[in-house]
């Protein structure tokens, strides 16, 4: 990759800060809440590094692609067939995530431990 | 000792309300002693209740201590009505459904307003999965909101604002770049996927929020015995 592509992927990367250092937030509370929560920190720990990893690659990847379809002789609509496939997959990486976070809110509670 | 004033029983001091009939027991008092025997009841200040009290004895006719949490009775003490328990959620939860309802309806009429159709349903079939997810977490959020209020709330807002974003960046955003330059749609879009990630991160919180919200610690539920 050359100087210019590496600049583009800072700045997509800068651009998703907030999350990351959400993210990084995120970890630590559920670390410090191991103890009295481990079953839930537990799912939340795996369901945040998930998260993290999934962001970091797919802003690779999504780097990577423009120039790979540029290299190929793709026309408009293969090019329109591969961002679709793409963002289905990213999605549904996503939606994986969010199950495993709606796992770690509603899983092994009891109808008493509402306050 | 304390002495129930409605049903004459006596209990140990650990107990604040009657266990029969909920009524609030008398102020300590030794047993042994003449005052106990139809005396007049000696009332002492707050501060000296624990260090005057006699040393834990259980005779034959006390009730022994039972679980009573402090300032809980059993039954509601004569004479008193429970004040109706507010429950914001629901009005919230409303205004959450509200929201993505105004959501899907702006969406609709830009759909209906704008000639290009197909890349339109290709950018919403990208984002298919998420809308899925969306009216799932939905779904859950209200089958679990009477259990768990603020876990649920939290979840939903959650839910709202990914339906949001799925949105704004299908439909939105092109509508509203839609008179713009190359060079300002594109520094439109930079902004755009900056916001779009503080939303991520407000999402991220509120899910982490809504996993801990409503539960007790693991050590309170193994002393309780569940």
């Amino acid at each position: 990759m050359d100087a210019t592509k590496w600049t583009e992927l800072l700045k997509s990367f800068l651009e998703q800060l907030p999350s990351f250092l959400t993210f990084a937030a995120c970890i630590v509370f559920v670390i410090a809440r191991w103890k009295r929560y481990p079953r839930v920190s537990l799912l939340l720990l795996i369901a945040l590094i998930a998260d993290l990893l999934h962001q970091i690659f797919f802003t690779i990847l999504y780097n990577w692609v423009p120039d790979w379809l540029l290299g190929s002789n793709y026309d408009s609509t293969n090019i329109r067939n591969v961002y679709t496939v793409l963002g289905l997959i990213t999605n549904t990486v996503t939606v994986a995530v969010i199950v495993l976070y709606l796992l770690a809110i509603f899983a092994k509670r009891q109808p008493s431990e509402s306050i | 000792m304390k002495r129930c004033p409605t049903c004459s029983r006596t209990f140990e001091d650990t107990l604040t309300y009657c266990l029969i009939d909920g009524s609030v027991l008398s102020a300590p008092f030794d047993d042994s002693s003449d005052n106990a025997r139809g005396g007049p009841t000696e009332i002492l200040p707050s501060n000296e209740r624990r260090e005057n009290a006699p040393p834990e004895t259980s005779p034959a006719s006390t009730i022994t201590a039972m679980y009573q949490p402090a300032g809980e009775s059993r039954l509601e003490p004569r004479g008193t009505i429970a004040a109706p328990q507010k429950k914001p959620y629901v009005l919230v939860a409303i205004i959450a459904l509200a929201a993505l309802f105004f959501l899907i309806s702006i969406s609709v009429f830009v759909i209906l307003n704008r000639a290009s159709y197909s890349y339109n349903s290709f950018l919403f079939l990208r984002r298919a999965p998420i809308f899925l997810i969306v009216a799932i977490g939905i779904v859950v959020s209200l089958v679990r909101m009477r259990q768990h209020p603020r876990a649920s709330l939290l979840t939903m807002l959650a839910m709202v604002l990914l339906a949001f974003v799925g949105i704004f960046f299908t439909l939105l955003l092109q509508w509203l770049t839609r008179d713009m330059s190359a060079a300002g749609a594109n520094r439109f879009y930079d902004v755009a996927r900056v916001f779009q990630d503080f939303i991520f991160a407000a999402e991220t919180v509120l899910f982490v929020a809504a996993a801990y919200s409503d539960r007790r610690p693991i050590g309170q539920l193994r002393s309780e015995g569940t």
